[in-house]
């Protein structure tokens, strides 16, 4: 349970809805350790909820549910920052209203593209993700990267040719939708991937001709760039990304580099994932 | 069985004597039973007024005497609790939110910070905006942006 006891707010507006009128010039003649003008240092701060200071606020919109986040998503930009925010998650996570969704991507028939479903969620069916947007695509990756969705690069079918592909697209689980992210600096399909430390990570795998990349490269959320960092040594694919550490095995000797025996968190391709929100 | 009683002095002077153990699941009253010499009229909690002390003094009296010990003595709590909360207009709901994070009464503030959360249900964009007050600052463009995206809604 997070402490709420930072920052009283005093607002001076008339017509509030929910007004804190109560005996407020009473506390400016008191010693109390409440720092009344903190959040009215920055002339551009609006408060999530007025009358309420945004830490107790925070922990109202978390307790809203998962359902209404479309709509509060669309209130105001505030609210809509605050409900993909990372911290979101960790005050939903303290008030025990945390979700666990398992991710389930299952083909079509006769091969006609492929659809994620939330597998039983609490008192939900199964439930049906908005198509992923771009061609239907194989060969990609999937991360789960704080309570989002990424579906990396891959491999499309388009008029009878292959196309290997470096587009990235996330799921937003709060406001249930999709979205376009950088695109990754290499196309590539086959290869690995996991997030390590709020990073994601991409490994290996093949280029547009089939051959075997060895290059990999790392996405930041924040800059919502991808950097390619040093290269594998060879070419590898089925490779694996273990926490704290990325390791590749290599597909033509078997040999495991740096493999560690605990936290395999990710294999090629995965059809399942892990979620949370 | 202590009955020590503690005197609370409100933001407007009034005085609410309580049982000890009835002040003392605020956190914050705990700590300054501890570590304060008392005004001669009572524990002054400057921030809180009469009419919402009133409402936390009721509240707290309820469940120091009532401790649940099956399932239907809970219910009762979880009515009373209903209750409670169904006779507040919403800016004394906000008052007793502040109240409750002031005072550090963790039941209360998840009791009444789920009643803010629970007048959204059912409830529009517009309707949400109106009833806390909160400036649409999407442009148009914007808007219609993200009205897009919810057109695919949880069930």
């Amino acid at each position: 349970m997070p402490g709420f006891l930072s920052g009283k707010k005093q607002f001076e507006e008339s017509e509030m809805y929910f007004s804190t009128a109560v005996e407020r010039e009473s506390l400016s003649s008191q010693k109390v350790n409440y720092n009344l003008n903190r959040q009215e240092d920055n002339e551009f701060y609006t408060p999530i909820l007025p009358g309420l200071p945004d830490d107790v606020a925070k922990y109202c919109l978390a307790l809203v549910p998962r359902f209404k986040f479309p709509v509060m998503g669309t209130v105001s930009k505030r609210w809509r920052s605050y409900i993909q925010s990372k911290e979101f998650i960790t005050v939903r996570k303290l008030a025990g209203r945390l979700e666990e969704w398992l991710y389930i991507l299952t083909g079509d028939s006769k091969g006609k593209g492929n659809h994620w479903e939330i597998l039983g969620c609490l008192d939900h069916a199964n439930q049906l993700l908005p198509p992923m947007p771009g061609p239907t695509k194989a060969g990609f990756s999937v991360v789960v990267l704080d309570g989002n969705l990424l579906v990396m690069a891959g491999y499309s079918i388009y008029e009878g040719t292959d196309r290997v592909s470096s587009e990235v697209y996330q799921y937003d689980s709060r406001l249930n939708s999709w979205s376009t992210l950088a695109n990754m600096n290499v196309a590539r399909y086959d290869f690995a991937s996991a997030e390590v430390n709020g990073m994601v990570y991409a490994v290996g795998g093949y280029g547009h001709d089939g051959e075997s990349l060895s290059s990999a490269e790392v996405y930041d959320p924040n800059k919502n760039k991808w950097t390619l960092i040093e290269s594998l040594r060879r070419p590898r694919r089925a490779a694996l990304v273990v926490d704290l550490k990325v390791s590749s095995t290599s597909w033509e000797e078997g040999l495991v580099s740096q493999l560690e025996t605990q936290n395999l968190s990710m294999s090629t391709t995965p059809s399942a994932t892990h979620g949370m929100k | 069985m202590s009955t020590k009683k503690i005197t609370l002095l409100s933001s407007d002077r009034e005085q609410f004597i309580v049982d000890e153990a009835v002040a003392i699941q605020s956190q914050t009253i705990k700590n300054l039973i501890e570590d304060t010499v008392p005004d001669e009229d009572g524990i002054p909690l400057p921030v809180v007024h009469s009419r919402i002390l009133a409402k936390v003094t009721e509240y707290l009296t309820k469940h120091a005497n009532y401790k649940p010990h099956n399932d239907a003595a809970k219910e009762e709590l979880k009515n009373w609790d209903v209750k409670f909360l169904g006779k507040l207009d919403n800016n004394t709901l906000f008052d007793l939110i502040l109240a409750a994070n002031y005072l550090d009464i963790k039941g209360l503030l998840d009791l009444t910070c789920q009643a803010v959360a629970d007048l959204m249900k059912g409830m529009s964009v517009e309707e949400v905006r109106k009833l806390f007050n909160i400036e649409n600052d999407f442009t148009p463009e914007e808007e219609e942006a993200v009205r897009k995206e919810n057109q695919w809604a949880f069930d």
